[in-house]
């Protein structure tokens, strides 16, 4: 008689034992397997029960389709610059020039060739590098907003740090969200830092929502909630980016005036600033 | 009555987003149970369900219409959440590291160990659960909650998250073993009194 090995059993749970029949013949002619079989089936079934999902309301799928909208906006809303004649062995230099931020990619201008495009990469390259680095290193850390909550400080202090927490928050969104914006390439477009740097905000700009929330800030809060399916979308998405995508992004950010409003409520914010 | 997923689908690839929109909120709260599965926690699995429709709609063109949509966007589900719970490890790793350098602050132990005598035993149990899926690989996860949870077949699973049969199967072997070493013990006296008249 074949002896079951526990992985049989499994299967044989699961209902994808190669002879069920086998087993349940052996199970019934011996108690030692059965009651092995049982304890299998019991610690089963009840890490089954243990693992409890919290209910999402009947709104939830509304909810979620709210959210998900503005990424979802028509995609190349605006068509693609034409290549400029000659460019094509330049095309993995182009995708590195970054350009002045402007409203719209029809106005966008277009970088000097030749050695400045060079030079145009090396910096954008440093500047990518150097400000992704500060921005994990030197600036306050969500936890700030936190402590802030915990009810360690008067109101008064809670506020300004707050404050000064979301406004660094803001500043640090709103330049990566520039840096993208301004990006100009016909290639594909390597993200893997901006990712990274997408992924902290995305924590911390959960964090601040919440607590601007309950700070009784609904303006700001909304804005975050405005800002948090476009660091999402960075956070969680290919370390590259199509030229596609990102004429897509930069027109959701125009539609939505999501730069705009950030300078706005940073503008806002540093005079709260020296007023607390 | 409802409208058929594959009549939604089709006008979702036709440009439609209303049909895209009843999509989404028909399969959302799936989508979520299934992610918090393999997360663990609910702020994740939210982005994980985000993460998964931008991903359906930006492959709404490559979407194969013999398929069964449900099937192929817990695909999507499965694989983001096995993403996002990797960087989520690597994340934690980090902090860790910086915790034992002395750069940050330490989680408060008594959150994880609140004593044993104030728990009830379910609370120990789903503790343990979640202990034990904890230890696992993000891969071996997702393979143990689509075939426990979901109910989907090894070869369904193996399908998805891109394994062949065998790592497939040692995955769920893995996980059940790894749930038994720290379940049964809670269970030793009821199973003696089952099993010994």
């Amino acid at each position: 008689m074949r002896q079951l090995r526990d992985e049989d059993l499994i299967l044989y749970y699961y209902g994808e034992a190669e002879d069920p029949e086998e087993v349940r013949a052996l199970l019934e002619s011996s108690p030692e397997l059965s009651a092995r079989y049982e304890a299998l089936r019991r610690t089963l079934e009840t890490a089954g029960e243990a693992f409890p999902v919290p209910e999402r309301p009947e709104s939830y799928g509304a909810e979620v389709w709210e959210k998900l909208q503005p990424a979802l906006a028509p995609r190349a809303l605006t068509p693609a610059p034409s290549p400029e004649p000659g460019e094509g062995r330049n095309k993995s230099l182009r995708r590195f020039r970054l350009l002045p931020f402007s409203p719209s990619p029809a106005r966008r201008e277009r970088g000097p060739g030749g050695e400045g495009r060079w030079i145009g990469l090396a910096a954008a390259a440093v500047l990518l590098l150097v400000v992704g680095f500060l921005a994990g290193r030197l600036w306050p850390r969500p936890d700030e907003a936190r402590i802030a909550e915990q009810g360690a400080f008067s109101s008064e202090a809670r506020q300004r740090i707050l404050v000064r927490t979301v406004a660094t928050h803001l500043e640090r969104s709103e330049r990566l969200l520039t840096e993208l914006a301004n990006a100009e390439t016909d290639g594909s477009f390597d993200i893997s830092a901006e990712r990274q740097w997408a992924e902290d905000l995305l924590t911390a700009n959960r964090l601040y929502r919440q607590s601007t929330q309950r700070g009784g800030r609904p303006m700001l809060s909304s804005l975050l909630d405005d800002l948090e399916p476009f660091l999402l979308e960075l956070a969680h998405g290919p370390s590259e980016i199509a030229a596609e995508d990102l004429r897509d992004l930069r027109a959701r950010l125009e539609e939505q005036a999501l730069l705009f409003k950030m300078r706005v409520v940073s503008q806002r914010l540093e005079r709260d600033q020296q007023s607390l | 009555m409802e409208t058929d997923d594959a009549i939604l689908m089709e006008r979702a690839q036709a440009g439609d987003a209303d049909a895209f929109r009843v999509l989404v909120e028909r399969y959302s709260a799936r989508i979520f149970r299934l992610a918090y599965r393999i997360l663990g926690d609910e702020a994740s699995a939210e982005d994980a369900v985000q993460e998964t429709f931008l991903r359906a709609y930006r492959s709404l063109a490559r979407f194969d219409a013999r398929s069964q949509f449900g099937t192929w966007l817990h695909r999507i589900a499965a694989n983001t959440s096995v993403e996002i719970l990797r960087k989520n490890q690597r994340q934690r790793s980090r902090q860790e590291r910086s915790i034992d350098e002395g750069t940050g602050e330490a989680a408060p132990l008594s959150s994880r160990d609140p004593g044993p005598d104030r728990r009830a035993l379910s609370q120990e149990v789903e503790r343990a659960v979640r202990g034990a899926l904890s230890d696992l690989s993000p891969m071996e996860r997702a393979a143990f909650v689509l075939r426990h949870f979901e109910g989907r077949s090894i070869a369904e699973i193996c399908g998805a998250l891109g394994l062949r049969e065998s790592a497939g199967k040692q995955a769920i072997f893995r996980a059940v073993k790894k749930l038994r070493r720290v379940l049964e013990p809670l269970y030793v006296p009821q199973a003696n009194r089952e099993v010994l008249p």
